[in-house]
Order: C-alpha cells, then sequence, then structure tokens
C-alpha cells in the first residue's frame, strides 16, 4: 500500500522538490546578480562566433541539472518501467595520478521556445488532425 | 477519420499543456485536461494523440508501437521516415542534425534518436526527439524537444579537487550512482559486478567532458558541462576491481537540484539499521526490497515478505531503537509520511483511509527520526504476509 502511494506522489515529490529547488536557485540567482552588481547578463556570444576576452560566465551560476536524473535511458511508450533505485553502499573516491581535466569549457544557451497556441495547432494540423475548438 | 484536435482553454494553458488531441475512446464532453496514464492505456490503440508543452517538449503517438511482431524497418528507411516525418511536423528548424537508431524490445519497432549536430556528447537530458518506426516507415510515436543554441560562454571548469569534492558529494552512494551513457532498453549498470549494499573504494581513470539540459526557475534552458566519469572500484566481496561510470557537472552550479537526493548520512543511518531475522532490507533472500523514495530531507525503503510476525518485528525494532540510544516518539511522528498522507501538500492524491497500517512507531535520536510501518497483506498471524516501510528522516 505505502509503496503504491509513494509511486503516486512521486510525481508531485518531485515536483515539491523541484519547487523548493527554484526557491532556493531564486536566492543563488540574486547572489549572483548583487555580486555582479547588475543583471547577471555578460557579453554572450552567438553560437559560432570567436568569444571575446573577459566573457566568462557570462550566463551567471548555471542551473543544475536533476542530478538524480536515470541515465540516458529513453523510455518510448511502451518499452519497459524506470528502472528500482539502487543501493545504500558508500562509495569512497580517490583521483588517478595521470587524470586530466580541462581547464575550460563552453556552455550554451539555449533559445527560449515560443509555444502557442497558434503553434500547437499548426503542428498538429501538419500530422493530420483537424481543429476543433 | 481524421482526428480532431482541440487547444486547451486559457485556464489550464497557463499550466503547462497548451493543446492536445481529442480521441474517440475518451467520455464525450469530459473534462478538458491532460489526459493521464490510465486514460492513455484505455485509448491505446483507438486514435492518434499529440501535444505539446510550452517548454516545446511534444508527445504523438498513435496507439501503435507497444506489440509490433512484424519485421522492423531497416536503419535506413527508419531513418528516413523520422527525417519525413519532423519535416512534415514542423518541429524542427534548420539547425543541423544527427540521425542515429535504436534497438526497441518490441521486436516490430526502431528507434530513431534525432539529436543537434553540436555540441557533441549529449547526455542525459538532452535536446532529442526520439522517434519509433514500424515496418513500412510507418511513425509510431515521437516525444521529445530540441531547442537552437543561442548563445555560448567559455567557463571555469572543476579542478580535480573539486571533481573528487562532488563524487563525494553526489555519488556518495551506489542509490546515486548513476551511468549517464544510454541503454537499449534500460539504464546501462554503473558499477557491473559490485555490491550495492557494500561500501566500496573507487579510483577515477579517466573524466570525458559532455554535455546535459538544465533548466533554471525561470524555464530558461542551457547545455551545461558534465563529466562523465570512468574507473574502477574495489570492494572487500570482490576478488578483482569491477568497473564504474558516473557523472557529475563539471563547474559550480546552482544548488537548487540536488533537493530530489537524500544526503548520504541518511543512507548511512539506514545501512546500520538491524533487521530482525529474514527481514534484512537489502539481503538477497528478501523477495524484494527498493528504495521507494527520497527527498531532500528523507529515505523511504521497503521490504516485502518478511518470514516474521507482525507483532514480533514492531516489538523487535522497539527493543533494538532503545537499546541503541534511540527514543520512542508518542504518539509517533513520521513527517514525510504526514506529507504524503494526510494535511500535507499531496492530500488530494490519496485517501488517507485506504491506509491501514498494523503497526506505526517512531523513533528520535539528535536531529533524525527513524519510522517503521508495518502492513499485513493478509493475515497478521501469517508469517510472509508482513511488509516493512521504514522513514528515515530529518526531523
Amino acid at each position: 500500500m505505502f509503496e503504491r502511494i509513494l509511486s503516486t506522489v512521486r510525481r508531485p515529490l518531485v515536483m515539491a522538490s523541484l519547487a523548493l529547488a527554484a526557491g532556493v536557485a531564486v536566492v543563488a540567482v540574486i547572489a549572483v546578480l548583487v555580486f555582479l552588481g547588475g543583471d547577471g547578463e555578460g557579453p554572450a556570444q552567438v553560437a559560432g562566433t570567436p568569444e571575446e576576452p573577459g566573457a566568462k560566465r557570462a550566463f551567471g551560476i548555471l542551473p543544475a541539472p536533476g542530478l538524480a536524473q536515470t541515465g540516458g535511458y529513453t523510455d518510448p511508450v511502451g518499452d519497459g518501467d524506470a528502472p528500482p533505485l539502487g543501493g545504500p553502499g558508500a562509495i569512497t573516491y580517490e583521483l588517478s595520478s595521470d587524470l586530466t581535466l580541462s581547464d575550460s569549457a563552453p556552455a550554451y544557451r539555449l533559445r527560449k521556445p515560443q509555444v502557442t497556441a497558434a503553434l500547437v495547432e499548426e503542428n498538429g494540423r501538419r500530422l493530420g488532425g483537424s481543429t476543433l475548438r | 477519420m481524421r482526428p480532431e484536435y482541440r487547444l486547451l482553454d486559457p485556464d489550464h494553458a497557463e499550466q503547462t499543456l497548451v493543446g492536445y488531441e481529442v480521441r474517440d475512446c475518451l467520455q464525450p464532453g469530459a473534462p478538458l485536461s491532460p489526459p493521464n496514464a490510465s486514460q492513455e492505456r484505455k485509448c491505446r490503440g483507438r486514435e492518434r494523440f499529440f501535444n505539446m508543452y510550452f517548454d516545446v517538449f511534444f508527445h504523438f503517438f498513435t496507439g501503435r508501437g507497444y506489440a509490433e511482431e512484424g519485421p522492423a524497418p531497416s536503419e535506413e528507411q527508419a531513418k528516413a521516415a523520422a527525417r519525413e516525418w519532423l519535416l512534415r511536423s514542423g518541429l524542427t528548424n534548420d539547425d543541423p542534425l544527427t540521425f542515429s537508431t535504436r534497438q526497441s524490445p518490441i521486436p516490430g519497432k526502431l528507434n530513431v534518436l534525432v539529436e543537434p549536430e553540436e555540441p557533441s556528447n549529449l547526455v542525459l537530458g538532452p535536446p532529442r526527439i526520439t522517434i519509433g518506426v514500424l515496418e513500412g516507415g510507418f511513425v509510431a510515436e515521437a516525444f521529445g524537444n530540441l531547442s537552437s543554441i543561442e548563445a555560448e560562454s567559455t567557463y571555469d571548469l572543476h579542478s580535480p579537487d573539486q571533481l573528487l569534492a562532488a563524487l563525494e558529494e553526489f555519488r556518495g552512494v551506489f542509490a546515486h550512482l548513476v551511468n549517464p551513457l544510454p541503454g537499449t532498453n534500460a539504464p546501462l549498470p554503473a558499477a557491473p559486478g559490485a555490491d550495492q549494499l557494500q561500501d566500496a573504494s573507487a579510483t577515477v581513470e579517466r573524466a570525458e567532458l559532455a554535455y546535459t539540459r538544465a533548466e533554471d526557475e525561470t524555464g530558461q534552458a542551457y547545455l551545461v558541462p558534465v563529466y562523465i566519469v570512468e574507473g574502477h572500484m574495489t570492494q572487500e566481496t570482490l576478488g578483482a576491481p569491477v568497473p564504474f561510470t558516473t557523472w557529475v557537472p563539471a563547474l559550480d552550479v546552482a544548488p537548487g537540484a540536488v533537493s530530489g537526493q537524500a544526503p548520504n548520512e541518511l543512507y548511512a543511518i539506514a545501512q546500520s539499521l538491524v533487521y530482525p531475522g529474514s527481514a534484512y532490507p537489502f539481503a538477497p533472500d528478501v523477495p524484494f526490497t527498493t528504495v521507494s523514495d527520497e527527498t531532500a530531507s528523507s529515505l523511504a525503503l521497503a521490504t516485502f515478505g518478511i518470514q516474521e510476525l507482525a507483532a514480533a518485528v514492531a516489538q523487535f525494532y522497539h527493543d533494538e531503537l532503545t537499546e541503541q540510544g534511540w527514543q520512542a516518539e508518542n504518539p509517533p511522528v513520521i513527517r514525510t509520511a504526514d506529507e504524503l498522507l494526510v494535511g500535507g501538500p499531496f492530500e488530494s492524491f490519496v485517501d488517507p483511509a485506504q491506509f491501514e497500517f498494523e503497526s506505526v512507531s517512531s523513533f528520535v535520536k539528535d536531529d533524525t527520526r527513524v519510522a517503521f510501518l508495518i502492513e499485513c497483506r493478509g493475515p497478521c498471524e501469517e508469517a510472509g504476509s508482513v511488509q516493512l516501510y521504514i522513514v528515515v528522516e530529518v526531523r
């Protein structure tokens, strides 16, 4: 019973966690803005163009990917269930002496989507649907 | 018959879903709201379905693709069908795309993964569209999202010490050790051959740069650098080191998204608990045990089919926990369960009257609480009917 309920509320729980995460992120972003003394938007570059000196961290602190993501698994309809979570064994780490890491790398800002009812309607029509209002 | 397509009214559209197709398997006049899983099951094989969310995630399916037994399309046929479908849908722009195929466990289906050419090495939740293609190039389903890159900026990446700290913090237990590389039908194991119940020492031998999608609180999405980390781990119970693969952010990120994971300390407490007789939660002879759920401050475990009587299990925990210095709470308190069941934000999702636990008890020590919920799936006097749920939470 409890398992079923836990399963039932997993999504709301995730949403609640995300809401909490968003709250924390807001605080973090505000802190960054204060630190930058501005709107946090430095000289970001259009993809593919050379970057000007001093353009590092133009997007401010980046959001964290969901750290609990379940791998590169994709779940097409009917192809299977999510995997069970793993065990409680603790892991301690050390780095190999010949490990090399990059000093820096680009991050990318994605174009913010403009999803409108008209767009969805157009997509639906293209895919063979008719529109019922 | 052409499927009819309806847009959500503005009240619903204020949420995340913009529109979806009306299906004749739903009752006429049914409330216009996002379909749930049971509705989707009911509609399988009946009609086409398409919806889109404000973050551009879309979902299209035809009701086919669940049990196709015919021959799967060839790779080239599937890719060609995917290209044609995308072109017709208008869902992508002119950005260069890559098309690759993945086997499906459904024999007659081949999945085509569509991703942007740059940056390469996208993992986890990348911009991606998955298109399921059947014999003859029929597109049975498609879902995902693709967004163009608007701008880029260089960031300093973690030093070795910071990488080590991130691994200890975010991947300090097996439950959080996730392999980010895509499997065919299930996640690839992060540490095949390792015993997830026992502690391990891991040596990181390679850290490859990759990218994944992350979204801030405004809905702005980024491709964030991460490290795919590989190496070997040793355990006392292993004769030889076994390989492992996992991932961590490659740079400082906003702390919020860690909240879905219970802290390592709660796992340590769960691991330290003693269990009655056959009920050790992670022992291989127990029929089924799982970490049922976790949040930033709680962890729920479940063990089924315990070969002890319910009363004996409850008494066992009372005796063991009090002997270890835990203080019993009377009446018992379970913050996590309260949130899950009654009075919390999820009350509308469950019926509290459904819960008929044989025993509920809780114990506190310092800032931690451990609670035990015992349910009988059959006569409580019968061994094997006892289900045990353990909640470890920050008070």
